[in-house]
């Protein structure tokens, strides 16, 4: 495979960039002319994971490879092979004693089946390394990274072996307190490579030196079980576009929300799962930076979930216990991205104490929404809307499917009668039930984390999430409200809108007291030779590398830790002191008070980000402060709860795409888009701004 | 949402979210900020909003924490404001208070209650419930079990009626030195303190936002339908049994000073949607302090019913309104000050489950399960030096809190390594445990064969392997030796609990699969030789560790579903290749025959379950075949080292 060793230069007959973003029923692409500004959103039904269908894509929408100088994906064979259990059969060498920690997890139960006895621990019942396959070894390395009991070299190659011929194509090697001393994994990797070739292997401390064993142990099975899948996948489309006269660069979305080639995320599969959610925050950064905005609160809301994320000061916030499923955590750092089970097609239901709930059961894209009319017969979110009024008919795909609206009706019609209220509360009702658990998950990663949503523009996509936008804005807030211009693709989007990054750490769980400057210094440096490294490799100019250094501890004695940022400088003993005065400011920002103890040191991280070349956005053409005579479509009749107005009203209805810069539009009003729409409340002024943005101004309740 | 009244059954249900909502989010505060490893790691924690005096001080709502710490809560807030004088409280105050006669469990698990007030007074309660990690008395972890503590006083340096820890916002410092010196691990405790506080802070700023966006009288009123809402779903619960009365009994073995059976008797009464709990027959507080307290009892009764009734309905107050019950003073269930009690949180709640599930088992067939692991297995292994190096000298206490084996049912499989749902905590990891003391976790694994044998086994019970690196004293609180737990439709019980020693972590480590010498701890071990059993308790105190030794403890599985000999031949032998299972297991609990190749042999296999069907001694096992001749013949076949049939899958 041909691999350009520097990013392409937009011209020389190369100037588009194309993004692909596979969602679980829509392909959503994103093309970006770099001469011309033109850009073009499509959408086409996805056949996950197939690499030929993805360069079919191309052909239906009409683009020339060759004029390709960007090509950038957010793969979901990664994300795929676990949630369907068809990653590569995978075994694990494990420390003798300590087999079983893939299915022992936390222990604990979730609050919902804590005493439904047939409720099983998901690895328990479907494996990702099944028992047999994890093969204890005879090796022990204490807290300290001391050697108790050396590594049998021996049992390495015979249950490695073993393995080999039971059909194991991977091998994950994860081993207790690898964390303070990775030598045992990486001998047994060196002896695994040496007597087996062909087998692919991943230790768990080269994934992240992660402390406690789960986190590692998680990462290292999820990385060993789809590693060779994310690999074959990507090699196999990038030869297929190669062969169809792609000449550009070929890059990965990671969960990191930094972009890699191909080549840096081979063998580390871990690190392209859950991309997709994650390039929504992309998107939303580039859009807010476009428009100074730096505080952001996202909602992505599709047929199923909604995905919940923040932005701080213009930074995402990252976790290393992101949760692909009940107790199988990505180790590693991940852009925090909730996500909860409220769509278009949640299904509203009651339960035995007679209350209205509404999924998680999504009734999906079949049989989908009673309104679609294909065989759905339970009430829906999307049916609630058709109900209520405020999505029409009439617009829906541009007016290319018709809704049902008798249909929906019936449907909301059984929860309505068990719950003694008429069609139109009931379907209020829906709506509210599920903008609470939006509104639930939108404070979770802001109030609850010490974030002010007055603060915050809380940024709205995804099919379904312009409809509940204003509401959720109103209720928790937010400084304003803005519904990109391409909600339905804007995840499309931020894969052309991101950066180069790199993240690497070392644990060390000492006393803060204990650590000498030039010692600190040294592994910050040492870690950031590494990080410029791997973004050179991959193309990136070293002079737009920006470095962060981050200190992850806790007061002497906590177990959980608080991250604050350390300065780039070089650290005489004595600001080492200093650095516990800035760990103890981020404790008191976090939790509220400063406890004045001594620091434990569990980690040094730094982040590298190399810039990419981003797209130059054109400006929407100005308009005036009423939009054109053309722009409104028509009008609806719709019921819309807190505006003082009972019973149903009416509501025009505007065409998104004849909308321009400077207009005004006073609520209470519908907005429509091919894949969107826009629901404004009676309080609500909404301005369009140059980028595109609807911006509206909610009243907090 | 800011209808006025918040009469309508959208804004009540929003509300009822939010404040579990609240609550989730205080315990996140208080895990994130502890200190000790029991609240931090071990999640031994709950936190509750309660309703304000004028509408009974009722546990409105509760999140994922320890749910009996909750429940605790529940009844010990009634009882400690209502004497500490409810008048007396002012904005920024907080109460703190521990007493089991006051209501509530033991010692170590101590409530700080703030009371939230907004412009016209008296709003809510919010409380933090924690297992602090020492609170003195005669055995470090102030978990003492067994015989040589009589009273309370003994048990305890720290038992606290209501006093106030926070008067107006600011710390009570008289408090605060009391409690700090009567432990001897001040620090954690003072950081684990702190961390409620936190927790306690968090939930009053999220009940006044609360507050300020939809009015008082709606979160009033919203308090009062999360109860009004439980009570309902309980009553639909009980509706569902046909009237009648259920009656079961189950036994602790001993009380660490006196062998036993003592016996725990319960009879559930049905009514329509009421219902009685009735304990009467239950026997005496015994002498060492595996007696329960009151305030213990009635949370583990009726959580356990109400859940098993249904186990979606919240465990708050409400749900425990249509459930009258009876707990005969000075019994098992209702010890009587100042008695000592510190074990009757682990050993008695636990059984007072079994009976529990026993009841529901025939009132409710369809929803019939195996018995839990049914065991406390706690041990508090403590000392006075940490000597690792770069170690300050100071005191150290790990609190061992065991995960095992739930029961099946029709549906399905048994969970392995759980918790009982009483307590739902988090499995501290590994590393965890040892970056905080002196101890090497040798082994933490599934041991073989110790799901009880049923259509549907059991889950798993857990071996744990625990080497020393500093001398020590152990506390231990151990059941389940003498009386195994019971299977459901025709399932099988679990193995008896054990616990043995060995001396050398490395050899530990390294001696897999070979005979060894293992000193007998707790259990009940048979002479090889002259056959005698000899039982050793596993309610004990002041039993010393050296430095280097290996404890070894074999946690039960859960209790089967379904006759066994119906279990699908190749789950069994799914189960073999997995280590789950071994091949003797399969053949003697099974009637399963598997071949050299592990694969069924399906004609020795009908004729086996055909002779086993017909065999009285097979249809009397009570539990895991394997596992019968005693502990040691069952720890060289399933211990930490390949099984046989591990080697026999290495010949696959």
């Amino acid at each position: 495979v041909a691999e350009p060793a520097a990013p392409p230069r937009p011209g020389g007959g190369r100037s588009k960039r194309v993004g692909i973003d596979i969602g679980g029923t829509f392909t959503d692409v994103f093309v970006f002319d770099d001469e011309t500004g033109e850009l073009r959103t499509g959408k086409t039904w996805s056949t996950p994971d197939d690499p030929s269908q993805l360069v079919g894509v191309f052909d239906e929408l009409g683009i020339d490879l060759g004029a390709v100088s960007v090509f950038s994906h957010a793969a979901t064979v990664g994300v795929n092979a676990v949630v369907t259990r068809t990653g590569v059969p995978t075994g694990m060498l494990c420390t003798r004693g300590h087999r079983d920690v893939l299915d022992f997890g936390r222990g604990l139960r979730g609050i919902e089946q804590l005493w439904d006895l047939s409720s099983l621990r998901p690895h328990l019942v479907r494996p990702i390394v099944p028992r047999v396959w994890r093969r204890p070894i005879t090796e022990r390395v204490l807290y300290d990274g001391s050697v108790l009991v050396p590594l049998d070299e021996e049992e390495v190659v015979r249950e490695a072996a073993w393995l080999a011929a039971q059909g194991v194509e991977s091998l994950a090697i994860a081993f207790i307190n690898s964390y303070v001393n990775p030598e045992h994994e990486r001998r047994a990797k060196e002896i695994v490579r040496r007597e087996l070739p062909g087998l692919s292997v991943s230790t768990s401390t080269e994934i992240f030196p992660a402390f406690r064993e789960l986190y590692r142990t998680t990462s290292v099975a999820i990385n060993a079980y789809v590693s060779p899948k994310v690999d074959a996948y990507l090699e196999q489309l990038e030869r297929r576009l190669r062969g169809r006269g792609f000449e550009g660069l070929f890059t990965v979305m990671k969960v990191d929300g930094g972009f890699a080639t191909v080549d840096a995320v081979r063998g580390r599969g871990i690190e392209t799962m859950h991309s997709g959610p994650v390039a929504g925050v992309s998107a939303a950064r580039f859009v807010g930076e476009a428009g100074a905005r730096e505080n952001l609160l996202l909602i992505d809301m599709g047929g199923t979930t909604a995905d919940v994320s923040v932005v701080t000061d213009g930074m995402p916030p990252f976790t290393r216990e992101y949760e692909v499923e009940q107790d199988l955590f990505l180790g590693i750092p991940a852009i925090e991205v909730q996500s909860i089970g409220a769509g278009g097609g949640s299904i509203a239901w009651i339960d035995s104490g007679g209350a209205l709930r509404v999924g998680p059961a999504s009734a999906g894209s079949s049989p989908g929404p009673a309104c679609y009319g294909r065989g759905g017969d339970r009430p829906t979110v999307t049916d609630a809307h058709v109900v209520r009024g405020t999505l029409s008919p009439d617009h829906f795909l541009g007016g290319a499917t018709k809704l049902d609206v008798a249909r929906a009706r019936a449907a909301v019609e059984t929860v309505a009668a068990r719950l003694g209220l008429s069609v139109e509360a009931a379907a209020q009702g829906i709506i509210d039930i599920v903008e609470v658990n939006m509104v639930g998950a939108l404070r979770d990663v802001t109030i609850y984390q010490g974030r002010d949503p007055r603060d915050y523009a809380l940024f709205a996509f995804g099919a379904a999430g312009p409809m509940h936008a204003s509401a959720l804005g109103a209720e928790l807030g937010a400084a304003e409200v803005v519904i990109p211009p391409w909600p339905g693709e804007f995840s499309a989007f931020g894969l052309l809108a991101s950066d180069y990054r790199v993240e690497l750490g070392r644990s060390l769980v000492r006393p803060l007291s204990e650590i000498r400057g030039d010692e600190l210094t040294g592994i910050l440096l040492e870690l950031e030779r590494q990080a410029l490294e791997r973004l050179v490799s991959q193309g990136v100019d070293p002079a737009t590398v920006a470095f962060r250094r981050w200190l992850d501890g806790a007061y002497q004695g906590q177990s959980w830790d608080t991250t604050c940022e350390l300065p780039r400088q070089a650290f005489a003993d004595e600001d080492v002191a200093a650095c516990g005065g800035r760990f103890e400011d981020a404790y008191e920002q976090a939790w509220g008070n400063r406890l004045g103890m001594p620091v434990r040191v569990s980690a040094l991280r730094v982040t590298a980000v190399g810039r990419s070349q981003r797209p130059a956005l054109g400006r929407l053409p100005a308009g005036g402060v009423r939009p054109e005579d053309g722009a409104v479509l028509g009008e609806v009749q719709a019921t819309l709860r807190d505006d003082g107005v009972p019973g149903r009203r009416r509501l025009p209805v505007y065409d998104r795409d004849r909308l321009r810069a400077g207009n005004r539009i006073e609520g209470p009003a519908l907005v429509v888009q091919r894949s969107s729409t826009t629901v404004l409340h009676a309080a609500d002024r909404a301005l369009v701004d140059e980028i595109g943005n609807i911006v509206i101004e909610v009243e907090a309740r | 949402v800011t209808a006025a009244g918040g009469a309508d059954p959208i804004t009540r249900e929003v509300l009822r979210s939010s404040l579990v909502n609240i609550v989730s989010n205080m315990e996140n505060g208080m895990l994130r900020t502890a200190f000790s490893l029991v609240a931090r790691d071990l999640r031994d924690v709950a936190c509750g909003i309660h309703t304000a005096p004028a509408d009974g001080l009722e546990l409105a709502a509760v999140a994922a924490g320890v749910p009996i710490l909750a429940v605790v809560t529940h009844f010990g807030l009634r009882e400690n404001l209502v004497e500490f004088g409810v008048e007396q409280l002012e904005p920024g105050d907080e109460i703190v208070f521990n007493d089991p006669f006051r209501g509530g469990n033991h010692a170590p698990d101590v409530t700080i209650a703030r009371p939230v007030f907004d412009d016209e007074g008296l709003l809510a309660i919010c409380t933090t419930r924690s297992h602090w990690v020492d609170v003195g008395g005669v055995s470090m972890g102030s978990w003492p079990v067994g015989g040589g503590v009589r009273t309370v006083m003994e048990e305890t340096s720290l038992r606290l009626p209501p006093m106030f820890i926070y008067r107006r916002g600011a710390a009570v410092k008289s408090t605060h030195s009391l409690i700090l010196d009567a432990s001897r691990l001040p620090q954690l405790v003072l950081g684990d303190l702190r961390a409620q506080h936190t927790a306690n802070a968090i939930g009053e700023r999220e009940l006044l936002a609360l507050v300020r966006r939809h009015g008082r009288q709606t979160v009033l009123d919203a308090m009062r339908y999360s109860l009004d809402y439980a009570e309902a779903r309980v009553r639909a619960g009980l509706a569902a049994i046909p009237d009648g009365e259920f009656e079961a009994e189950d036994v602790i073995d001993d009380d660490g000073v006196a062998t036993g059976p003592f016996r725990i008797r319960c009879r559930l009464t049905v009514r329509g949607d009421d219902a009685e709990l009735d304990f009467s027959g239950t026997a005496r507080q015994t002498e060492g302090n595996a007696s329960s307290p009151w305030g213990m009892s009635a949370a583990c009764a009726l959580v356990s019913l109400k859940s098993l009734v249904d186990p979606t309905i919240p465990s708050n107050g409400g749900a425990f309104r249509p459930i009258d019950l009876i707990l005969p003073e000075g019994s098992l269930v209702h010890v009587l000050p100042y008695h000592a009690c510190a074990d009757g949180n682990g050993t008695t709640s636990g059984r007072i489950a079994s009976v529990v599930l026993r009841i529901v088992n025939q009132a409710l067939a369809g929803r019939a399960a195996g018995d839990f692991y049914g065991v406390a297995g706690v041990s508090n292994f403590g000392g006075y030096d940490d000597p690792r190096p770069g170690r300050a000298s100071r005191p150290w206490v790990l609190f061992h809190s065991v995960f095992g084996g739930y029961g099946a049912t029709a549906a399905s499989d048994g969970q392995s390594f759980a918790k009982l749902p009483l307590a739902n905590c988090i499995d501290p990891a590994v590393e965890a445990i040892e970056q905080d003391a002196p101890v090497v976790v040798v082994a933490k694994e599934l041991s073989p064969d110790s799901g009880g044998p049923g259509e549907h086994r059991g889950g798993l019970g857990t071996y744990y392997a625990l080497g020393f690196l500093a001398d020590a004293v152990a506390a231990n609180s151990t059941d389940r030796i003498l009386n195994e737990n019971f299977g459901a439709a025709g399932g099988r019980g679990s193995h008896r609990s054990f616990v043995e020693s060995t001396a050398g972590i490395e050899r530990a480590v390294t001696s897999h699969g070979e005979a060894r010498e293992a000193t007998p701890v707790a259990g009940l071990f048979r002479d090889s030789g002259s056959g005698q059993e000899e039982f050793l308790t596993g309610k004990f105190l002041g039993r010393a560790v050296h430095l280097g030794d290996v404890w070894h403890k074999f946690v039960p599985g859960g209790g089967g579903w379904g006759d066994p000999l119906r279990r699908d031949p190749a789950r069994v032998a799914l189960d073999v290749r997995n280590g789950l299972v071994t091949v003797a297991g399969a053949r003697d609990d099974y009637g399963v025959v598997l071949t050299d190749a592990l694969e069924v042999d399906v004609d020795a296999t009908a004729a086996l379950r055909a002779a086993l069907a017909g065999d009285a001694a097979f249809g009397d096992r009570t539990g895991p075949s394997t596992w019968h001749d005693g502990p040691s013949r069952a720890w060289t076949e399933t211990g930490y080292g390949p099984a046989v049939d591990e080697e026999r899958e290495d010949e696959r």
